[in-house]
């Protein structure tokens, strides 16, 4: 099945992990992934505290560029996303752009070199796809090394819990990285703090809050007995990966490694293009090591 | 016969003047006993030197263009730019690496655009300036590269930019970095920089030192022009 597609900046730069590894599940789960011929950054997330609805264009032009694009292709107007924090943005834009016309009216005035956006187009995030996908079977059919034995820490962070009117998960018990983790073979960890905040982008101003918000998380999922802690977000994922190095350092104290959840399931789907060196052998090594102690 | 052309009402940092139609902006303040000291370079279009903002008469719009370039329209309210203030930073091309963390990390506020085009609006050069500055965000600095050759720093862009971009600036650590790690490296260049190292020349332009002007001219009339190297 055919999806327009926003990657965002992060899977272009910091994150092209992320991006490979989430298209290789993709399409052997069936979903055809089509990047939206020109996007631009969302605007993100924090942008939108401020009470103004310039910072709406950005996510709108994504939005009518989607809105162009799907009639062109003759396909609904829903845009796939696999960044938590721009699938937020987007979200929150649309839903704002949705509910009031007269905001709609203003942002489409101000991006004047746009076609007007309807207000008609679905943004999903990526994991909504896997959910709905999973209905048939496509993830257990598609497993060829279980992750049998695997103690997984499911990390959730903010963007996809929160605010509730936007997301597709119950904030409250969350449990789609349980599932999908469950399904490649492995074992879901349950920890206090799976949906607690990784310190986001206070890391660009307080690193000292981001360490100490992201060791709390990596030592209660080490406490719980987890051998490997996965995320979607690549904010959560620079900053969990931060904290773990800076701890390696100061204190020679090793806590959890961090994958994306992809790249986990990009591993039991026997997919190793979709991953770096470094992820297929940590996998890989964890597997053993499982194997050895049973 | 000549015919004689029209007088336009213009109004120059607000002092109401007629000017002949078809001028440029720049002929017109000429016209007028203006004597240009900044804010002029080339007068061909292609230095950025004379930046011009202006409104026409019941239009809300802001315009931008090179007063060498731009012409005179009835009712324009303008006034010329004569420098827009950029702050360069210093940095080693050597020591930085080709991406999106490096540009960010000399011009900060890049992460600050909010896609509102104003800037690719301002443009006389008519380049995609926005969608120069988001291909940085997204680490395609080839892309900036290209979209920005014909950039020529202006500054108008940097005017009207709610993120405080200094885009000329930016643009050009881009094309440095570009040309430095990701340009293909033309490998008769460095065979040819190896055999000016090794003095391979210094022998035959010593020779021509010393000959005459009238010898000069036969050796440059005969010279051998080399067959074009397929880009390597």
């Amino acid at each position: 099945m055919k999806f327009l597609y926003y990657p965002g900046c992060s899977l272009k730069s910091s994150a092209a992990e992320l991006e490979k590894s989430t298209q290789a599940i993709a399409s052997m789960m069936g979903i055809e992934l089509t990047e939206l011929n020109k996007w631009y950054c969302c605007g993100v997330f924090h942008n939108l505290a401020v009470d103004s609805e310039m910072y709406h264009v950005a996510s709108a032009r994504n939005l009518s560029k989607t809105q162009v694009m799907a009639r062109q292709l003759g396909i609904p107007p829903k845009l796939v996303t696999i960044c938590p924090m721009c699938d937020n943005t987007l979200k929150l834009v649309n839903a704002s752009l949705k509910s009031s016309q007269d905001t709609l009216n203003k942002v489409n005035k101000f991006m004047d070199t746009e076609e007007p956006y309807k207000g008609e187009v679905q943004v999903l995030h990526i994991l909504e796809l896997f959910k709905e996908f999973s209905k048939n079977k496509s993830i257990e059919k598609n497993v060829k090394r279980s992750l049998e034995g695997l103690k997984v820490a499911p990390y959730y962070g903010c963007m996809l819990l929160r605010p509730k009117e936007i997301s597709f998960i119950d904030p409250n018990n969350p449990e789609i990285f349980e599932m999908i983790i469950s399904l490649a073979g492995g074992t879901p960890i349950s920890y206090p703090k799976r949906d607690e905040c990784c310190g986001s982008y206070q890391t660009a101003i307080s690193r000292e809050m981001t360490l100490k918000k992201s060791s709390e998380i990596l030592s209660s999922a080490k406490e719980w007995d987890a051998r490997l802690m996965v995320t979607t977000c690549p904010l959560c994922h620079f900053n969990l990966k931060f904290c773990e190095e800076e701890l390696e350092k100061g204190e020679r104290r090793k806590l959890i490694p961090i994958l994306y959840l992809t790249e986990l399931l990009s591993y039991a789907f026997g997919f190793d293009e979709a991953l770096t060196e470094d992820s297929k052998t940590l996998i890989k090594r964890l597997l053993e090591k499982e194997a050895n102690t049973n | 016969m000549s015919s004689k052309t029209k007088d336009i009402k213009i109004y120059v940092m607000g002092k109401e003047y007629l000017v002949p139609a078809d001028l440029t902006i720049m002929k017109a303040m000429e016209f007028l006993g203006y004597q240009y000291i900044r804010g002029i370079g080339c007068r061909g279009g292609f230095c950025g030197g004379c930046a011009t903002i202006y409104r026409l008469k019941d239009d809300y719009k802001l315009y931008t263009g090179l007063a060498c370039q731009a012409t005179v329209k009835d009712g324009m309210y303008l006034a010329q730019i004569p420098f827009v203030p950029a702050e360069k930073q210093l940095y080693d091309t050597a020591r930085l690496r080709p991406d999106s963390s490096a540009v960010i990390g000399l011009y900060p506020e890049l992460a600050r655009c909010v896609s509102c085009n104003a800037c690719t609006k301002a443009c006389p050069q008519e380049l995609e300036v926005m969608d120069a500055v988001q291909s940085i965000l997204k680490g395609d600095l080839q892309k900036t590269a290209n979209l920005t050759f014909d950039c020529i720093a202006c500054g108008l862009c940097s005017l009207r930019c709610p993120a405080e971009i200094q885009h000329a600036n930016v643009f050009q650590v881009v094309r440095r970095l570009h040309g430095a790690y990701i340009l293909r490296k033309s490998k008769h260049l460095e065979a040819r920089m190896g055999e000016i190292q090794e003095k391979k020349y210094d022998k035959i332009l010593q020779e021509y030192m010393t000959k005459s002007l009238e010898e000069l001219r036969k050796a440059y009339s005969e010279r051998k022009i080399e067959p074009e190297l397929e880009a390597v």
